[in-house]
């Protein structure tokens, strides 16, 4: 279990002398502030193009604004976080492939099932602390200048996001493990996510991809039931385990 | 009991290559040298000893742990500098050994204290590893695969590169390590290297075993064949071909001194001279002509 955990420390402080973790800190921090500030600056934005619009034959009277439109923006924002994210964290393998520091790791005596899970380990808390410090910043601004009741399903929503963002995670750490390069990686997360898009045109398996869990607007709007979303939460839960899971043969496999 | 049994060790490749080809040898305590060209199969067998490569066929025991289902125990037993040695440039030299001891199960801040010690980069410990040197950076290489005091002390290639100083370091450090009674298991492609400090070697040639044995018994196999054969035109060396192996040429004023084997005596107008250790090795590759 130490040997577990000295490869985690390792990943750790990885993260942070490359940057990464300073990169993902603030990315999830700016989008955080971004979502309640792009909502509040919305009339004062309105007011100052209300001259060019008028010329366009559009009146601006009066623009309200409420915690919907922060969460609106939060579910706008987070899918470019996540794709930040992948990209950043999709060469978790692969580096050491190609470098060949798994070697060495390897001889050491740490069985492969634990390089395989710190990994996954080490992206699943990155992706968690960082998507819930976005959400948090954004519920606490949203609860100051507004009222974050007016949003409905707001939690389960949030937990839908979440888990489809973990999902992609497990997604690239398989990957990872798979291919030679990161463009494998990021071809494969990628092709992955539009399939299970284009699936989920289908109105008959609509309800079971993983995909529709990133329609939060639908349930904070109250246009969509949380049940309607358990088919594909199951779905999700079952394919990060399966994923996760998969990395570990996987990697048994891999030649280092 | 030898600390080191390779039996019949095949490992052929999906797309055919063979690397090693029944590869069959034994090595006790000291420096065991591994000798042999780039891509004769050096680096292959190297890890199937620390047990990163599945061999085809055939078998590595070390101290009596069969690599492929006593991978554990093996891994316990080895200290490991692979050639191509990839470390983690953002941890300091004492991040990186003392995260390396720790894979291995070794808490002990002395332990990892006393490897930096072995290879003298005490000094440079807090010295981040992307900063260094080729020859320190394989210092900070060899002070992981020292760790912990392993019975065996695998290094593949550990002074290609390295200027004459730094290797003659890194002999001091292997001959002294395998001095305290434990094995080296040393593979280069650098004879002078073997010649230093290894009392018995192999002699790998294509995925082959072509000798394995004493340096004595390599150095016997040329010892009183090796002949300089003084020649006037540089055509003349095609001929020579034909009827002895020829280890070197070098100009020598207006022609050329060859030196050869001569197995059956048959140059008369030709100097004796000592073999060397090179070479009984160039003549076990078969020859070489370096005009």
């Amino acid at each position: 279990m130490r040997s577990l955990f000295a490869f985690m420390k390792k990943e750790w402080m990885e993260q942070c002398r490359s940057g990464r973790l300073m990169i993902l800190g603030m990315l999830f921090i700016l989008f955080g502030i971004m979502n309640p500030a792009v909502a509040k600056l919305t009339p004062w934005l309105f007011q100052v193009m209300a001259d060019s619009l008028a010329e366009s034959g559009i009146t601006v009277t009066s623009v309200t604004v409420s915690a919907m439109d922060s969460w609106v923006q939060f579910f706008k924002n987070i899918p470019i976080g996540l794709i930040v994210f992948i990209l950043l964290q999709s060469s978790i393998f692969t580096r050491e492939y190609q470098t060949g520091t798994l070697v060495l790791v390897l001889t050491k005596g740490i069985e492969r099932y634990k390089v395989a899970a710190s990994k996954a380990a080490v992206l699943s808390i990155l992706w968690t602390a960082g998507y819930w410090l976005c959400f948090g910043i954004t519920f606490a601004y949203n609860a100051y200048f507004w009222d974050n009741s007016a949003a409905q399903n707001l939690a389960f929503s949030a937990v839908c996001w979440w888990m489809f963002g973990l999902w992609v995670t497990a997604l690239s750490v398989l990957l990872s493990a798979l291919a030679k390069s990161n463009t494998g990686v990021l071809a494969g997360t990628g092709g992955i996510v539009l399939a299970s898009y284009l699936i989920g045109l289908f109105p008959k398996v609509k309800e079971y991809v993983p995909t529709l869990l990133t329609d939060g607007n639908s349930l904070i709007y109250g246009v969509s039931e949380a049940r309607t979303y358990s088919a594909a939460m199951i779905v999700t839960v079952i394919l990060c385990v399966v994923c996760f899971a998969a990395c570990i043969p996987v990697f048994n496999k891999r030649q280092v | 009991m030898h600390n080191i049994e390779v039996k019949n060790l095949t490992k052929r490749y999906k797309n055919g290559v063979i690397a090693l080809d029944n590869v069959s040898f034994q090595a006790g305590g000291g420096v065991f040298g591994l000798l042999g060209h780039n891509g004769a199969g050096k680096s292959t067998l190297m890890k199937a000893l620390v047990t990163i490569l599945k061999p085809t066929g055939g078998f590595v025991r070390v101290c009596g742990y069969d690599t492929q289902t006593q991978g554990e125990q093996v891994r316990r037993l080895i200290g490991y500098l692979p050639q191509e040695l990839a470390m983690y440039p953002s941890l300091s030299v004492y991040e990186f050994v003392k995260y390396m001891a720790e894979l291995k199960g070794i808490y002990d801040k002395a332990a990892v204290e006393n490897a930096l010690r072995q290879v003298e980069m005490t000094d440079f410990s807090d010295r981040r590893i992307g900063q260094l040197s080729g020859g320190m950076k394989r210092r900070a290489g060899i002070a992981q695969a020292l760790v912990g005091e392993p019975e065996i002390l695998v290094v593949d290639e550990p002074t290609a590169g390295l200027d004459p100083e730094e290797r003659v370091r890194f002999r001091s450090i292997l001959s002294r390590y395998a001095r305290e009674g434990k094995t080296v298991l040393l593979s280069t492609h650098i004879v002078e290297d073997v010649r230093q400090i290894c009392r018995e070697l192999a002699v790998l040639r294509n995925g082959h075993l072509f000798y394995a044995g004493t340096s004595d018994g390599l150095l016997n196999r040329v010892e009183g064949k090796v002949k300089i054969l003084y020649l006037e035109k540089e055509e003349q060396i095609v001929e020579l071909q034909k009827q002895a192996v020829i280890l070197s040429v070098l100009y020598e004023g207006s022609g050329l001194a060859a030196r050869i084997v001569d197995e059956h005596g048959g140059f008369s107008q030709t100097s004796a001279v000592a073999a060397t250790l090179e070479d009984a090795y160039v003549y076990c590759m078969g020859g070489k002509i370096n005009a």
